[in-house]
């Protein structure tokens, strides 16, 4: 039951000045229903486990987004963990980042992802 | 003397202990590739991704680029690589196709044959084409319920980790961790038992303000070691299925020193599970095997099982019907080819009942399959008695 932390980092320039941000993540390898996230905005918690809405570009330029993914392996089929991290602007396409992947050592592992998004 | 003791006797004296008895006939192969070869590898190899598949393929060889023998391999080529689109539900309540992916599973060996002396290879495959349902209970849904709040305190937790700044206090930080819990409406008994958690680790920092980061990694590597009974349950209730299963496994059996396809066989089943521990099943199966003396045998069976904590019953038939083609020599000493056709059929009844932690007993009693090689009644009794010297665990009760 060993914990592996795979840290990540990331850059995301915001498109616009006027609409919100959102970061969105999806957990992949059926560990959606047991795995959990969190978004943080510099060092204040925003959201978890729903879309985060951290503001504009001018509340985030000088901060970075921190996107903490807990997943514990749960399927005896397979050990890989994966997630998916979406940064959207109003109306337009998402920025996809990902999906990252990693294969736990052994069953019932748990997979810590830790991605930082700086925005300059 | 005791009842026990006079079926224990009984069973000594008048059982026919055949090592070619199998706990039950009316079961898919595990490794139809090793089925097959009627061989056990003492080395499996089971790649997980596809480079320690290409690693394992590639070590298969020896340096003059010959197949090694005495090796297995399986494998599930869909779990071979991530899936980051696969979702719980799909996962759990698949169609056709996924159920297939999910369940495809390769197996080979390589095995050099004792007897004759020639190398043999065995392929073979697996998969299920319905896969039941989820049995979702009350039970199953909260043990799902509670390892997602553990999991989101422990990415809550991590966040805190990894965004704290220089000079914050634990207990600043642990301020806003109880601030960031109560926004995602974590029960106050969840957040106490976390502090709770806190202050058993604290000893292990001495030093008031430093190592927060560090401090709160440890937490959320006890909160994950606290939590590994419900994880397993979790995962364990995965696998219980009810309805409908229908599964088929398929392979041959290839000499390579005669270059001739010598084995195959085929397998169909389909299993009703009333519950995940009673199943009525009904297996199909045709195996053809051609060395010396070739042998074709179609079977049909239908057995139920139930199951419990403490004892298993199964009751199993079977009926074959089967082709022999045996050389032989006539009355005037020529070379002939004998052919036997025949009907015949197996039934058995197994129990198993676990006395103790450490003790159980099993008892097989039936007729098994006559055999147009050897000449007997068929009918056997098997007592049994298993004992775990050094598992923790109670022992097992037999599968299917």
């Amino acid at each position: 039951m060993a914990v592996k932390h795979i840290d990540l980092g990331d850059k995301y320039i915001p498109k616009t000045s006027n609409k919100d941000i959102i970061v969105e993540v999806e957990i992949g390898d059926a560990g959606d229903e047991v795995g959990a996230y969190s978004i943080f905005l510099g060092t204040e918690f925003i959201e978890a486990n729903a879309p985060a809405n951290i503001g504009k570009k001018a509340d985030v330029v000088d901060k970075k987004t921190t996107i903490s993914v807990t997943i514990p392996d749960v399927l005896e089929e397979t050990n890989w963990t994966s997630m998916t991290v979406f940064v959207k602007e109003g109306s337009g396409a998402p920025t996809q980042f990902g999906p990252y992947r990693f294969e736990l050592e052994n069953h019932l592992d748990t997979a810590i992802y830790t991605l930082k998004l700086s925005h300059k | 003397m005791k009842p026990f003791l006079k079926i224990f006797f009984a069973s000594l004296i008048f059982s026919q202990l055949t090592v070619a008895q199998e706990v039950s006939k009316l079961t898919l192969p595990s490794s139809p590739a090793f089925s097959i070869l009627n061989f056990e590898p003492s080395a499996v190899m089971r790649p997980t991704n596809a480079k320690s598949l290409s690693t394992d393929v590639l070590s298969s060889f020896d340096k003059d680029g010959k197949l090694k023998m005495d090796l297995g391999l399986e494998t599930s080529p869909y779990w071979l690589g991530a899936h980051p689109n696969l979702k719980m539900n799909t996962y759990l309540n698949p169609k056709t196709g996924q159920t297939i992916l999910q369940s495809f599973r390769l197996s080979a060996a390589t095995v050099k044959d004792t007897i004759s002396g020639k190398n043999k290879f065995g392929l073979g495959f697996r998969f299920k084409l319905y896969n039941g349902k989820p049995v979702i209970n009350e039970n199953t849904a909260i043990n799902t319920r509670n390892l997602k709040i553990r999991s989101t305190i422990n990415s809550i937790i991590n966040g805190f980790a990894s965004t704290v700044e220089p000079g914050t206090t634990r207990e600043e930080v642990f301020d806003k961790i109880e601030e960031a819990l109560k926004k995602k409406e974590i029960s106050q008994p969840a957040i106490d038992e976390l502090k709770k958690m806190g202050n058993k680790i604290l000893n292990d920092f001495p030093e008031v303000d430093s190592n927060v980061s560090e401090f709160l990694n440890r937490l959320v590597e006890t909160s994950v070691d606290q939590y590994k009974d419900l994880q397993t349950e979790v995962s364990k209730r995965l696998y219980d299925r009810k309805g409908l299963i229908v599964e088929f496994a398929g392979a041959t059996g290839y000499n390579s020193d005669d270059s001739k396809f010598e084995r195959f066989g085929f397998w169909g089943n389909a299993s009703h599970f009333v519950s995940p521990d009673d199943f009525f099943t009904l297996t199909a199966r045709y195996m053809h095997q051609n060395n010396d003396t070739s042998l074709t045998n179609v079977d049909i069976g239908l057995g139920f099982m139930k199951k419990s904590t403490s004892y298993n019953v199964s009751i199993e038939g079977m009926f074959r019907w089967y082709r022999a083609a045996i050389p032989d020599l006539n009355s005037g000493g020529q070379p002939i080819t004998r052919l036997d056709k025949d009907f015949t059929y197996r039934l058995a009844v197994q129990g198993t009942y676990v006395v103790s932690k450490d003790i159980s007993v099993n008892l097989s009693v039936g007729k098994d399959f006559n055999s147009p090689f050897i000449s007997s009644s068929g009918v056997f009794s098997i007592l049994g008695l298993s004992y775990n010297l050094f598992s923790k665990l109670p022992p097992q009760l037999p599968s299917k």
